[in-house]
């Protein structure tokens, strides 16, 4: 049994080494990482108690798997608000450092757990992310309250993240679909002048999707409307015909269908191989909206289609000044949710400075205040303006480029701006007009 | 394992009918299995008429036809790989993504016509089969390595495959230079032009390699490995030869069925041969297992039968219904339709 | 690249990558000592090991959500369910060769993914089930309660030391088991099947307990995996888990209990560490790289080393 004993040698100095490492490294942390701090109580600080911390914001990206088209420009939304937060903190009079941490969550919502657990452990204090609905709906059970520290999702749209039993970690600048598939159905209205029609409703088969397309019927249902469908479909099928021929079958008013697009690239085709699909009917929401129509889409499946994406209001000095930052910077071009990641990371650190330290209680008590009434109003235009405003105790409302942001208690903002878009015959997306939708108060 | 083999008669399943058509020859002479077959599937075709309208069965058959050339295209060569050298390939799968992506490289990235990437697709991926065999298998066969040791690299194969793949291609979806959207129309039935096109190439590739397999001196002699290597190692047979020549049309079948599941289905990821693998294992196992035409019956009945049941349960469970067919398949009668019973057990 | 570089170096010397690592690694160890069970002791090739771990894993988070059950009341009622599930798939076709029975557990165990994946109303599909933990949260504060001080906020520290309690009763149960008859009888199995027929063995019987054992091991490791998580989806039960299941038990040699648990530290430590490694390379290619890494090992250590690190040779190789 020469190995037997062996090997049980090895395990028992194994496991000493995992005891060990565990207790002996376990005041690690960096100064300013989350985890290990104690936790805030009551009201909020509003006296500021220093002014010169270091935050490390961790950012959840999507840079594989299903949402990979939305890492890089939610990478560089992220890079470019911690390079404002840079320029302006010497002006507004504090020696904070702010850095980024970026992990891949792969679109997936295990990936995503350790993903934040492993940003956390790094000493990240804040997380911008996740970005899908189920990812969101997994870090923040797992890791958010858990481990005391916020997230702010910039895209995770699910309804059930409103009423998630999270202690105040969870936040999103993103409005919830219950805003957006109502909106969806207002708008449904509108393009088609009336309710009295019957729309085919297909989705594919994960939390967004379903919740999304479950949602709108009910919606345009209670409008009197008349529904057939939904068609659920899963990314992984051979193939789809049996499907599109089931959406377009009866030939519908319209079509309403709520997808991403690395499966919408399979499914356009068979839709538009059954002869009777018309992209023109097509509405659909936020997962197909993309500046310009990917290569792996058919274009005949999407052009002339037409929907409702969260977007940044239409005119105003922030939005240009963001244009304008984001096209100087080079790299990756605009993108769905970009400007709300942007608003996202600001907040992190907004928040941090108003507690005073960068730690992830004092971080989620403060989010709610640095976004909302009452307080001085100010975009990152005004960012050392602000800055100062924060550092000298002063209430502060802060505006994001998407819109007043205004987090509720649920950490949902509470104003959202729509844009309704439009795919033209070149393929480019064009955004129509926008409105805003306010959440029924609770 | 091989105790407790079962020596009743497989129906006529080594006679050679006299005068018998080639193509049911080659099935080894069931013609039994063949006929029940047949019957069974007219039958349900009826009842599915009868409820649900003839365009709309016929619409699903023609889908069913579609995704069924992919799969006996697939099949065919898993099948081959296992009748002769009883290794079940776990990377079989990888090998269509590994063709799918050599045609993107030639046909996208360098801007070939999609016929010379499907030819540069078959030869690379064939290329990867004789590889895989001189520098893996070949070895751990002449080192007596066991079943398990086996099908173990084969998973591990798989994954270098699909992961080398993601690493170089990402995990984006790809799209062929292909026109997806084309359809054509015939007595109210609809196919895409493109979807036509692989079935008409996948029809005339499988009957090759069934003329091959029956007709030439180096099928008859694949054949006879696969019945048994050690008696036709003794009547002289060059069994390296063959096992290579084996792994080229196994491969290169595995190549083009990738390519042409692509230019059907319209986009390309790393994942999509996993996700087929194991639809090809129901294929050949309905089939019966190292029986090429089995396969190719197996992939067809395959796709018929998931597409048939899109109308009468509900889509997402399409799946589903493949695997539900190898299990049972396996549990009612392993040897599936035109297999022989004792290879089982 | 240098923030990426930091990073890398502060999590692997921080406690909880370690704390992270121990409890994957545990919890595949158990999971990996049901593949023991099978594949070394029995000769059984059970490809759907994950398939089992989903199975505990949901029936647990059903009963404790749909049903309103009490956690500890749903942890053996799921365990009996996954090992029924491992008799009635192997009822049919343990008769099968060797090969056959492999595709047919994988097949199962890709049913049961879908299942979980399409069926909404019982396991919420891709969204995933929550909140069934509570009642091992209340728990696990408690045994943080009995920690020094320092070690109190790490979190994951109760469920590091139950998990490896377990794997320590479970390997006990297992090598008592092995030294019984009744393990003696599944050895002689696994040489040569038809001579225990021959002595009157009803080999089917014990090759269905050794699948239902191996079930329940791997239903075992599904509540860890799941308490871990807090949260519960169907792609937590890919294949891909099966097969880094057998290459942690060839790195740990096919016969040797503390092979698996050092095979399985190994193995997640390498998985875990890699996803920090700054190359010159983008993030999702570095994710890709690991598992090309993971099937580079199987094939070596299989062609090179099958009796893993801690094994012997001649307990290896299955021969058909």
């Amino acid at each position: 049994m020469h190995a037997g004993t062996r090997s049980r040698w090895l395990l028992a100095v194994g496991a000493i080494a995992v005891v060990l490492g565990a207790a002996g490294c376990g005041d690690d942390d960096d100064g300013g990482g989350g985890g290990g701090a104690t936790t805030g109580t009551g009201a909020a600080a509003e006296a500021p108690a220093d002014t010169s911390f270091d935050q490390t914001i961790g950012v959840l990206l999507p840079l594989t798997g299903d949402l990979s088209p939305f890492g890089a420009p939610g990478r560089k939304a992220a890079d470019l608000a911690v390079s404002q937060i840079e320029g302006a903190t010497r002006a507004g009079g504090v020696e904070t450092t702010v850095s980024i941490e970026s992990a891949d969550t792969e679109s997936s919502p295990q990936a995503a757990v350790q993903a934040a657990r492993q940003l956390i452990s790094g000493g990240a204090s804040c997380l911008a992310g996740p970005w899908a609905s189920s990812e969101t709906l997994a870090v923040a059970e797992s890791v958010a309250s858990r481990q005391e520290t916020p997230i702010v999702s910039p895209s995770s749209t699910d309804a059930a993240i409103s009423d998630l039993d999270d202690d105040g970690f969870v936040w999103r600048t993103a409005p919830s679909d219950n805003l957006q598939s109502r909106a969806l159905a207002d708008t449904v209205e509108e393009e088609l002048g009336g309710t009295d029609f019957t729309l085919s409703l297909a989705a594919r088969n994960d939390a967004y999707g379903q919740g999304f397309i479950d949602k709108f019927k009910t919606a345009w249902e209670e409008k009197g409307g008349r529904t057939t469908g939904p068609v659920l479909y899963d990314p992984e099928q051979p193939n789809y015909n049996s499907e599109a021929a089931e959406i377009v079958r009866g030939d519908p008013d319209a079509y309403v269908i709520i997808d991403f697009f690395e499966t919408y690239g399979k499914m356009g085709a068979s839709l538009v191989r059954t002869g009777e699909f018309d992209a023109g009917r097509l509405f659909t929401a936020d997962g197909l909206a993309s500046d310009r129509i990917p290569d792996t889409i058919p274009a005949r499946a999407l052009i002339g289609a037409r929907g409702t994406r969260p977007g940044t209001p239409e005119s105003g000095a922030v939005v240009e000044a963001f244009g304008r930052l984001w096209r100087e910077a080079g790299g990756a071009p605009r993108q769905t949710f970009d400007a709300q990641n942007f608003d996202a990371t600001m907040l992190c650190y907004l928040a941090a400075l108003a507690a005073g330290r960068a730690d992830g209680p004092g971080i989620a008590e403060q989010l709610q205040a640095v976004s909302a009434p009452p307080g001085r109003r100010f975009t990152f235009m005004e960012l050392a303006d602000g800055i100062r405003m924060i550092a000298a105790g002063e209430e502060v409302d802060f505006d994001g480029v998407t819109g007043p942001i205004d987090f509720d208690e649920n950490g949902d903002p509470t104003a959202a701006t729509y844009e309704v878009y439009r795919y033209g015959d070149d393929g480019v997306l064009s955004v129509e007009r926008q409105f805003e939708a306010r959440a029924a108060a609770e | 394992m091989a105790g407790g083999a079962d020596t009743a008669p497989a129906p006529a399943s080594r006679e050679q009918p006299r005068g018998a058509a080639p193509a049911l020859a080659a099935l080894g002479g069931s013609r039994g299995p063949l006929l029940v077959t047949v019957a069974l599937v007219a039958a349900i075709a009826l009842a599915l008429i009868v409820a649900y309208g003839l365009h709309d069965t016929a619409q699903r058959a023609v889908n069913g036809l579609v995704s069924g050339s992919y799969f006996a295209l697939g099949a065919v060569g898993l099948t081959l790989v296992y009748g002769t050298l009883r290794l079940v390939n776990f990377a079989h799968g990888d090998l269509l993504t590994f063709g799918a992506y050599i045609a993107f490289l030639v046909n996208v990235t360098w801007g070939a016509p999609l016929v010379v990437a499907v030819l540069a697709a078959v030869v690379a991926t064939a290329a990867l089969g004789v590889l895989s065999e001189r520098v893996m298998w070949r070895p751990m066969r002449g080192r007596g390595a066991g079943l398990l040791q086996l099908m173990l690299m084969t998973l591990g194969f798989a994954f270098v495959i699909r992961y080398g793949i993601q690493m170089i291609w990402g995990t984006i979806p790809r799209r062929l230079d292909v026109d997806v959207t084309g359809s054509i129309s015939f007595l109210g039935l609809r196919i895409g032009r493109t979807e036509l096109i692989v079935v008409v190439v996948g029809f005339v590739v499988l009957c090759a390699v069934g003329v091959m397999l029956r007709r030439t001196s180096l099928g008859r002699q694949m054949r006879a490995l696969s019945d048994d290597m050690g008696l036709a190692e003794v009547t002289g047979i060059d069994t390296d030869r063959v096992v290579i020549a084996t792994w080229i049309f196994a491969a290169g079948l595995a190549g083009l069925a990738g390519v042409l599941y692509t230019a059907a289905i319209g986009t390309l990821t790393p994942n999509l041969g996993f996700f087929l693998l194991l639809s090809l294992f129901a294929a050949v196992i309905l089939g019966g297992i190292g029986n090429a035409f089995g396969a190719l019956a197996g992939g067809l009945l395959l796709g018929l039968a998931q597409e048939w049941s899109t109308l009468v349960i509900d889509p997402r469970w399409k799946v589903a219904v493949g695997f539900g067919i190898l299990i049972l398949v396996l549990i009612v009668r392993p040897q599936g339709l035109f297999g022989r019973k004792e290879r089982t057990l | 690249m240098s923030p990426v570089f930091a990073v890398s170096l502060d999590a692997l010397t921080s406690a909880d990558f370690w704390i992270g690592v121990g409890v994957l690694a545990g919890t595949y160890t158990i999971f990996t000592l049901g593949l023991q069970l099978n594949v070394g002791f029995t000769g059984i090739i059970n490809f759907g090991q994950a398939g089992f771990m989903a199975i505990g894993a949901y029936a647990m988070g059903i009963l404790v959500i749909r049903a309103e059950w009490s956690l500890w009341a749903a942890l053996p009622v799921a365990t009996l369910i996954a090992m029924a599930a491992g008799v009635l798939i192997g009822l049919p076709s343990l008769r099968l060769r060797a090969d056959y029975f492999a595709i047919v557990t994988i097949a199962f165990a890709e049913i049961v993914r879908y299942v979980a994946q399409n069926a909404r109303g019982l396991t919420g599909g891709n969204q995933g089930l929550l909140g069934f933990d509570d009642q091992w949260l209340d728990v696990s504060d408690t045994i943080l309660g009995w920690l020094p001080e320092s070690l109190q906020d790490q979190f994951l520290l109760p469920l590091l030391i139950v998990v490896w309690i377990a794997v320590a009763i479970l390997t006990g149960l297992l090598m008592l088991l092995q030294r019984s008859p009744w393990g003696r009888v599944l050895r002689a199995i696994r040489e040569d099947e038809d001579a225990a027929r021959a002595l009157g063995k009803n080999v089917l019987a014990y090759k269905l307990q050794s699948i239902a054992l191996a079930a329940a091991l791997g239903a075992i490791a599904g509540y860890f995996l799941a308490l871990n998580l807090s949260f519960l989806s169907p792609e937590s039960f890919e294949p891909q888990f099966t097969f880094i299941g057998f290459t942690i038990l060839i790195l740990g040699g096919l016969a040797s209990y503390v092979g698996v648990a050092l095979g399985s530290l190994i193995i997640w430590t390498l998985l875990e560490a890699t996803r920090f490694i700054d190359l010159p390379l983008a993030a999702e290619k570095v994710a890709a790289l690991r598992f090309v890494i993971v099937g580079i090992a199987l094939i070596v250590l299989v062609a090179f080393r099958p009796q893993g690190i801690v094994g012997r040779r001649e307990e290896m190789v299955l021969r058909d």
